[in-house]
């Protein structure tokens, strides 16, 4: 497994790289606090925040599309490792990033000032969403692989379910305004909302009937 | 002595076709032709042995042990060249050779390197950079350097140009001649296999026609012509029949009982002639349409 997950790192170095980048870059800009002469914080005149999210989101999309355009999981299934170990090193490489991502700028909020915790709470948001979102594409796809007859219809559940999952999630956050338990930004329950949709997508990739595709 | 493999009851259905129940063993040490036309099922079979597809019914064992996706261990038996090779593409082939070789104890650096330089593969090149002979010559190195006692090759020449397809088969022949590795070979071209195989195995939608060695159908399929005055459409274990008049020209599957039945009826100016694999096989495949 271990192999098999260090040279997914290797292969994908520079844009994984990338993505560390522009967390580092951030985190410069956060802590320089740069004012333009307008009183506004660079941070937010700039939409810095979207740019990290929709940056990060494009590179991990970049990874997943070659994945898929090279057959990795049609690769990976003809090596003599156990089906699970192999899902793992994918479920890994896939959330890891995410996950240190999300960490480091909570992390971080602790550093910064009050004001620019808001930029923290909407990077670490998005990037939850998009994570939601390239999990979930991960999901149908791998359903179709594991549920061979009707596929279409297989399809339109899934993601139909997401997305009404996804709106009864935002609707708690928002509307009913249910407080979150742990550390105080709501970002927090799409984070473990797409958390948990990756355990999901990992055990439907186990048992998938075809590792054709 | 366990067989290379045994296929009991496999089956797999999609929306317009249906493999199986297909059963079949192999003997270590022989080479065994799949052969069938485009569509009949001999890839979706060796996705079901090697994992790639979880059938719908029936088990597979090599050499003794299921075809388990959670204990992998078979897998180390065996090396696969499939309809598919894939790779890292953005590495080179002598990269992802050493990415394989980390999951297989037995690799031969050896053998590797001897397989490169016979096979003349670029291995400094990028996988995507490679023509599709030489990827599938790194798909065959990666599939021999760990030596599997079987090695299952899912038309490997296809697509290949005449001289690719040569030196492959001359190397799979000297591989062949080294060692007890058995081979199960799927093709639609006939002469790739007739060279090398030892039995063959006939699949025709989905279902096996025939089984038998290749020495066995050599001796005995004839195409035999004669003359018979008794008009007469049906000949004891014949496959084809043809007659202008009466002059008869048919095929026989087992040409002995047929010649005394010739010999019984009368028959006249009987002439027989050896069929090669290929011609058997197409009247094989013919017959089970």
């Amino acid at each position: 497994m271990y192999n098999i997950l260090k040279a997914e790192i290797k292969y994908f170095l520079i844009p994984l790289s990338t993505i560390a980048l522009f967390s580092i870059c951030f985190t410069l800009f956060a802590f320089a606090e740069i004012i333009p002469f307008q009183g506004t914080f660079f941070l937010s005149k700039y939409f810095w925040s979207m740019v990290i999210g929709m940056g990060t989101y494009m590179f991990v999309f970049i990874i997943w599309t070659l994945r898929k355009k090279e057959l990795r999981d049609h690769f990976h299934s003809k090596l003599p490792v156990q089906k699970s170990k192999i899902a793992f090193a994918r479920w890994t490489f896939g959330v890891v990033p995410f996950l240190l991502t999300y960490i480091y700028l909570e992390l971080l909020g602790h550093f910064i000032s009050k004001e620019q915790e808001v930029f923290i709470s909407r990077i670490n948001a998005q990037l939850s969403i998009l994570f939601i979102f390239i999990i979930s594409f991960d999901i149908v796809l791998n359903i179709g692989y594991l549920i061979e007859k009707h596929r279409v219809l297989i399809y339109a559940i899934a993601v139909l379910s997401i997305i009404g999952l996804s709106s009864v999630l935002i609707y708690l956050v928002t509307i009913a305004a249910i407080p979150p338990f742990f550390f105080g930004r709501e970002e927090f329950y799409f984070f473990l909302c797409g958390f948990l949709l990756s355990i999901i997508d990992a055990v439907i990739y186990k048992n998938r009937k075809s590792f054709l595709g | 002595m366990k067989n290379a493999f045994k296929i009991s009851g496999l089956a797999k259905s999609f929306p317009e076709f249906k493999l199986g129940p297909i059963n079949l063993e192999l003997e270590p040490g022989i080479v065994m032709g799949y052969i069938g036309p485009n569509g009949s099922g001999k890839t979706t079979t060796m996705h079901c042995m090697v994992g790639l597809v979880k059938p719908d019914a029936g088990e597979v064992e090599i050499f003794g042990r299921e075809n388990d996706p959670n204990k992998p261990e078979w897998k180390l038996d065996i090396g696969y060249v499939g309809d598919k090779h894939v790779f890292y593409e953005n590495w080179s082939g002598e990269k992802n050779l050493s990415f394989l070789k980390q999951f297989y104890p037995n690799w031969d650096t050896q053998l590797e390197h001897e397989l490169i330089k016979r096979f003349e593969v670029p291995i400094n090149k990028k996988a995507k950079d490679l023509s599709s002979g030489n990827r599938v010559k790194l798909s065959l190195i990666g599939a021999l350097s760990h030596r599997p006692k079987l090695l299952i090759l899912d038309e490997p020449t296809a697509g290949l140009d005449p001289v690719v397809r040569t030196e492959f088969l001359d190397v799979l022949f000297e591989v062949i001649e080294s060692g007890e590795r058995a081979i199960f070979y799927s093709t639609h071209i006939l002469s790739d296999i007739s060279r090398i195989a030892d039995e063959l195995t006939f699949l025709n939608n989905g279902q096996i026609a025939l089984k038998a060695s290749k020495e066995d159908l050599t001796e005995n399929w004839r195409r035999i012509s004669f003359k018979l005055s008794e008009g007469r459409n049906d000949f004891s274990e014949t496959v084809l029949v043809e007659n202008e008049g009466s002059n008869y020209k048919i095929i026989s599957s087992r040409y002995e009982s047929t010649m005394d039945e010739l010999n019984q009826l009368g028959a006249e100016s009987i002439q027989e002639t050896r069929m090669s694999v290929d011609e058997i096989a197409v009247q094989i495949l013919r017959n089970n349409k």
